[in-house]
């Protein structure tokens, strides 16, 4: 009886969230471009027109044509088609987006929840190594890690990975602390409850709307810090049909390829912006504070 | 707040560190001074010993040292430290004269002792190029100005005094006995040549001026450029841009769409498209499973789309389709010609034969990253590879990266594939069959290990010593066996493209020395 | 320090102590960190996937030379006294040897550095005078369709990819248009020409003050293109910032007090704009220069600007691990002092919010 009403005023609570999402045009626009986008990472091997190019194929008779007909943001050097390559683009970096944030958010949290809940030597622990992993700067920290891992879209995923986490922890624990201090927890504990089952019952629930805010920009983030490591040479290798990549090569031939630089860049562009719009749109609405408004 | 907002920027400053206060608006020359500015596309020195250098340093090194001849276009060897030579019946000794009044850039004299200091200390080095001294016992210093060179086995030692690299005669004051110390006093930026050019300064070895040394046996009569500027733009558009604006002279290395686009543009610049013996070859692993067949190597050697790579994405004219595996069809000694073509058809026959008829293996191919056309010719070659069942993987790594995983002990961890481009140091064949194949070879990609073909590579090199056409004869012999070994295959012969200053006159390029220009040669046109 | 509104003296000097205590704790804490920061590094040294002892001796080295070389960098010693060489090694400066240029990296990191914050410098200031411009307008206009212009502007300012930015640029300023340089800090005949005064390393400032207009005007000319992307985010940030202070402060009875004697709109906010959110500009500020360190890395080597981004992105080409160690260190100490100085300026001065 009682988990039913949870859910019934759990569901209002999401109908609430949102119909108010839908008021900001903003956040309307960046709704409908996440689920694009989404719709691009799936479907690319059926939308693109030539869908060998992001794989191996290569037309070198073909190299740095511009804009036409049969090619809508032209070819690269080795005349593949770069309006395939760019929805191919999009598996990579929203796979990469969503798998080490879903991660870095878990990971993070888990901690934060204990560290918040345990306190005492855990919490310092915990808060100190957090403390030590925030003092890099957030590109830094990926470019080290990825450079010693050795450069691969892989090994770029753990380093972002690995640069993410510490905000997570700091963000579940300083919620921990502050649900903690409420009457229904501090009942809770009263009666015996165990801490488990305190951070899964009541402490997570009322952690999500800031968790996923934070999620929802560091997409956009995630996005843009693994385009900047393949840009540096260090994530997605040729040819592989990342965005970061596709515009590190087109320095080369910037002169000659203005589309090479262009779509690709455009491509990050509003993938990040998207996400930024999201996060801000999520988190007005989110915000307690802001939501009475 | 305000005295917080200025502490933070005086903290700032401070950070940032003080040096001496050099207060001066004078100007470092006068106006009219005559600068040539080369852009090279990777780093101008990647060491700054003579002896060690075996790298890009020919272009800087041609200026400001010398050797004892200098190995021309057409074969022929100029005197330049030594003025006349001779050798003995057996082949055995050669005793050079030397040119007199030449003084190092230390001011000290150019003598038969600093001869024997630089060739000797050329060889103990045992870095770089060093291998070329193995067939020299000593040098002897039989007076002021004669040297004579005492070898073991006979050798070519024109080719050996000429050479690009570690032939180079510098002044044993400044560089002194002990070689790890002399090193590192190279390696601080200084140089001890008798070249027409000096060291003026180097900005963490990326941007480096010469300045005329005064002092230069040939003088300075006419017109000479006053200063040589030698800096890394890495990047292919910068350096087209540099060269199209005429704020650098001339540059190497550009890009095929580049130049397609720089030939249009005759009054800005001129493309010079040099003949070398620079090519660039696949070494196959031969000891991995699959590599050891030499069927299914020769079925990779019918995959390659080398008409397609020459014409396409060198243009028809920035390389051409090679005649012989590993030694460059330049050089003379190389086979005139090898079967390998691009034919899919007999591809997928040998990998039938060999049991993979729809291919369905990986292989790993490696290279250095910085060089994009390599990237591209790899990236060609996949496209193609994937039309007979087999995936390409295409690792782009450091010259280290290479290197280490080519000395990995253990096999699997090694490369399937590894691409490498190659030019000789000496103008050999044994410059290109020495590395690659011999047993203890450096560049030994392939793990190719015969006895039979160290001993056929060493006769035919001593013979280069003494008769040149037996010697030809041998290693064509030898290159033709290579052929059909298979163990690597050549996908092209590259041509060395200059891009240069049409105002820059008296430019010869020299196919022994690389990219290089004889600044002392050249003017600008008013 | 102040105390508020006619506090009475107990709880001002009650305030100090927490301060004081706070202040130390910081101080601590910003100890901790800095000693972590260390331990991470020396980790990660000893993860490099490069073997230091090959490299020092080189390709054609022995076993024996090998073997010889490990013992000399002490590398078969424990890890507590091998993580103690390096403490020491750091005390005095020693960041090891670039594999690739065999210098040592102190040398080149001081060589770069004040190229960079030459530019970090500019981008701050520039960022600073468009972000208040922008927030004062957002605030003026609030609500209304410039509010949202300069918002979403703001929002897509830093989604740009700022290498993506750099290379546009580029390409319209030089390639299109021919008004600006291609990169470089200076023209290669003022290089060669003339004597650069070399004094803090920073060439605007040098000349400025020794008075080289010539080599002033070359180096402001140079410094415009790699500014523009960077100074996006600070500006972006300012803006924000200065919006949310300003619609604050305009709220305030003092202000309209200030309308009743006529005092003009404009000269309001203009006036409280840069007084009030000057404070908590610059600590903001400092705390974006953390991420305007790491994005030198994407835009200096577009400009072949010679500062710690161009340093470290040719190191990761040719994977020279003592270098990119060099700089992470650096920068992460770096970003931990503008962060602690950051925290100790909001302490003493509550009234900076971030």
């Amino acid at each position: 009886m009682i988990y039913w009403n949870n859910i019934k005023s759990r569901v209002k609570d999401i109908r609430l969230t949102v119909y108010l999402l839908g008021k900001n045009p903003l956040t309307k626009i960046a709704m409908l471009l996440t689920i694009l986008l989404i719709v691009i990472a799936i479907l690319a091997p059926i939308i693109a027109p030539y869908p060998e190019d992001a794989v191996s194929a290569t037309h070198p008779e073909n190299t740095l044509a511009p804009i036409s007909a049969a090619h809508w943001f032209g070819t690269d050097e080795l005349g593949r088609d770069i309006f395939s390559k760019i929805l191919f683009g999009t598996r990579i970096s929203l796979s990469t987006a969503f798998i080490t944030v879903c991660m870095a958010m878990f990971i993070g949290s888990f901690l934060g929840a204990i560290a918040g809940t345990f306190g005492g030597i855990i919490n310092e622990i915990i808060m100190r190594i957090t403390d030590v992993f925030l003092s890099f700067p957030s590109l830094l920290l990926a470019v080290t890690i990825a450079s010693l891992l050795g450069p691969s879209t892989r090994n770029a995923q753990i380093a972002i990975l690995i640069s993410y986490w510490p905000w997570y922890t700091r963000l579940m624990r300083g919620q921990a602390i502050s649900v903690r201090e409420k009457q229904f927890v501090k009942a809770a504990e009263a009666i015996g409850t165990s801490r488990i089952r305190i951070i899964a019952k009541h402490i997570v629930p009322n952690c999500v709307a800031p968790i996923i805010v934070q999620a929802s920009m560091d997409m956009g983030a995630v996005i843009l810090t693994l385009a900047s490591l393949s840009f540096l040479g260090l994530g997605a290798q040729s040819p592989t049909p990342e965005w970061g990549l596709m515009v590190a090569t087109s320095k080369n031939y910037v002169l000659n390829a203005w589309w090479y630089s262009v779509f690709p860049g455009l491509a990050i562009f509003i993938a990040v912006l998207t996400f930024n719009l999201l996060g801000d749109g999520l988190r007005e609405v989110l915000d307690p504070k802001t939501r009475k408004n | 707040m305000k005295k917080i907002v200025i502490v933070i920027f005086a903290l700032v400053f401070c950070l940032t560190g003080c040096g001496s206060n050099t207060s001066n608006t004078s100007t470092k020359e006068t106006s009219g001074t005559q600068i040539f500015t080369y852009a090279t596309a990777l780093s101008p020195i990647n060491d700054w010993d003579p002896a060690i250098a075996y790298d890009e340093e020919t272009k800087i090194f041609v200026n400001t040292y010398e050797s004892l001849l200098r190995n021309m276009d057409d074969g022929s060897f100029k005197p330049v430290l030594a003025t006349s030579y001779s050798k003995s019946k057996d082949n055995l000794v050669w005793t050079f004269k030397l040119r007199k009044g030449v003084k190092f850039h230390d001011g000290t004299d150019c003598n038969a002792e600093a001869v024997k200091f630089s060739i000797e200390r050329n060889k103990k080095c045992q870095k770089g190029a060093s291998y070329i001294w193995d067939p020299l016992k000593e040098v002897k210093v039989i007076d002021d100005y004669t040297v004579e060179f005492i070898l073991s086995t006979p050798a070519p030692v024109e080719e050996m005094v000429s050479c690009a690299y570690c032939a180079w005669i510098y002044s044993p004051t400044a560089v002194g006995n002990d070689i790890e110390a002399g090193t590192e006093w190279f390696s601080k930026g200084n140089e001890a040549g008798t070249g027409p050019y000096m060291m003026q300064s180097n900005e963490g070895g990326k941007e480096i001026v010469l300045t005329r040394f005064d002092g230069y046996w040939g003088g300075w009569e006419g017109d000479h450029m006053d200063k040589l500027v030698f800096k890394q733009v890495a990047e292919n558009a910068s350096r087209r841009q540099l060269i199209e604006s005429g704020e650098v002279d001339v540059t190497n290395k550009m890009d095929t769409e580049d130049l397609k686009a720089l030939k249009k543009e005759t009054d800005k610049v001129e493309v010079r498209v040099n003949d070398s013996y620079q090519n660039l070859s696949l070494f196959m692993n031969t000891q991995k499973p699959l590599l050891k067949n030499i069927t299914i190597r020769k079925a990779l050697a019918y995959t390659y789309p080398y008409k397609k790579l020459v014409d396409d994405l060198k243009n028809g004219e920035y390389a051409s389709i090679a005649t012989a595996t590993i030694i460059s069809s330049n050089m003379w000694g190389a086979s005139t010609s090898i079967p390998y073509t691009y034919d899919l058809k007999k591809a997928k026959e040998l990998l039938s034969e060999a049991g993979y008829p729809n291919g369905g293996f990986d292989l790993t191919v490696t290279y250095n990253g910085s060089y994009e056309d390599r990237k591209k010719a790899l990236e060609l070659w996949k496209g193609e590879l994937a039309k007979v069942g087999i995936t390409l993987n295409i690792q782009a790594l450091t010259y280290d990266g290479q290197m280490g995983m080519f000395h990995n002990t253990s096999v699997s961890k090694q490369q399937d594939i590894l691409c490498y481009g190659w030019w000789p140091d000496l103008i050999n064949p044994m410059s290109f069959f020495g590395p690659f194949i011999k047993s203890n070879g450096e560049f030994n990609f392939t793990y190719y290990k015969s006895k039979k073909m160290d001993a056929a590579l060493d006769a035919a090199f001593t013979m280069s010593g003494s008769n040149q056409k037996k010697a030809a004869e041998m290693f064509q012999a030898i290159s033709e066996q290579l052929n059909d070994e298979c163990i690597a295959i050549t996908i092209c012969d590259e041509k060395n493209v200059i891009v240069i200053n049409p105002k820059i006159k008296g430019y010869k390029s020299n196919i022994n020395y690389p990219e290089a220009i004889f600044c002392y040669e050249i003017t600008r046109e008013k | 320090m102040v105390g508020y509104g006619g506090a009475k003296a107990p709880p001002c000097i009650e305030k100090v102590d927490k301060m004081r205590r706070y202040i130390i704790k910081r101080l601590m804490l910003g100890v901790v960190i800095l000693f972590g920061i260390i331990l991470i590094t020396f980790t990660l040294t000893q993860v490099l996937p490069a073997d230091p002892a090959q490299k020092w001796v080189g390709d054609k080295a022995t076993e024996e030379q090998i073997e010889a070389a490990r013992k000399a960098l002490g590398l078969d010693d424990p890890l507590p006294k091998q993580f103690l060489n390096y403490v020491i090694k750091l005390l005095h400066g020693n960041l090891g040897y670039s594999f690739q240029t065999h210098r040592m990296v102190t040398d080149e990191l001081k060589e770069a550095i004040p190229a960079t914050m030459e530019l970090i410098i500019m981008a701050i200031i520039v960022g600073i005078i468009i972000g208040i411009t922008f927030g004062v307008y957002s605030a003026k206009y609030k609500g209304r369709l410039a509010d949202h212009i300069i918002r979403f502007i703001n929002i897509g300012g830093i989604s740009l990819p700022s290498f993506w930015t750099a290379l546009a640029l580029q390409i319209v300023f030089y390639g299109i248009l021919h008004i600006l340089p291609l990169g470089g800090r200076l023209s290669t005949d003022i290089t060669v020409l003339y004597n650069i005064p070399h004094i803090t390393g920073m060439i605007i400032f040098d000349s400025l003050i020794t008075g080289n207009w010539i080599i002033l005007k070359d180096a402001l000319v140079h410094i415009i293109l790699p500014t523009i992307p960077l100074c996006l985010y600070p500006a972006g940030v300012v803006a924000r910032m200065t919006r949310s202070s300003l619609l604050e402060v305009l709220g305030e009875d003092y202000i309209m007090a200030e309308r009743s004697y006529g005092i003009k709109e404009s000269f309001i906010l203009w006036h409280y704009a840069l007084k009030n959110t000057m404070g908590a500009t610059v600590t903001v500020v400092a705390l974006t220069i953390g991420y305007m360190l790491t994005s030198t890395f994407l835009i200096e080597s577009i400009f072949s600007w010679p500062g710690i981004g161009k340093y470290i992105s040719d190191a990761i080409m040719s994977l020279d691990y003592p270098a990119i160690m060099g700089v992470t260190l650096f920068s992460a100490v770096m970003y931990l002092l503008l962060n602690l100085i950051a925290d100790l300026i909001i302490a003493m001065d509550p009234r900076i919010r971030v």
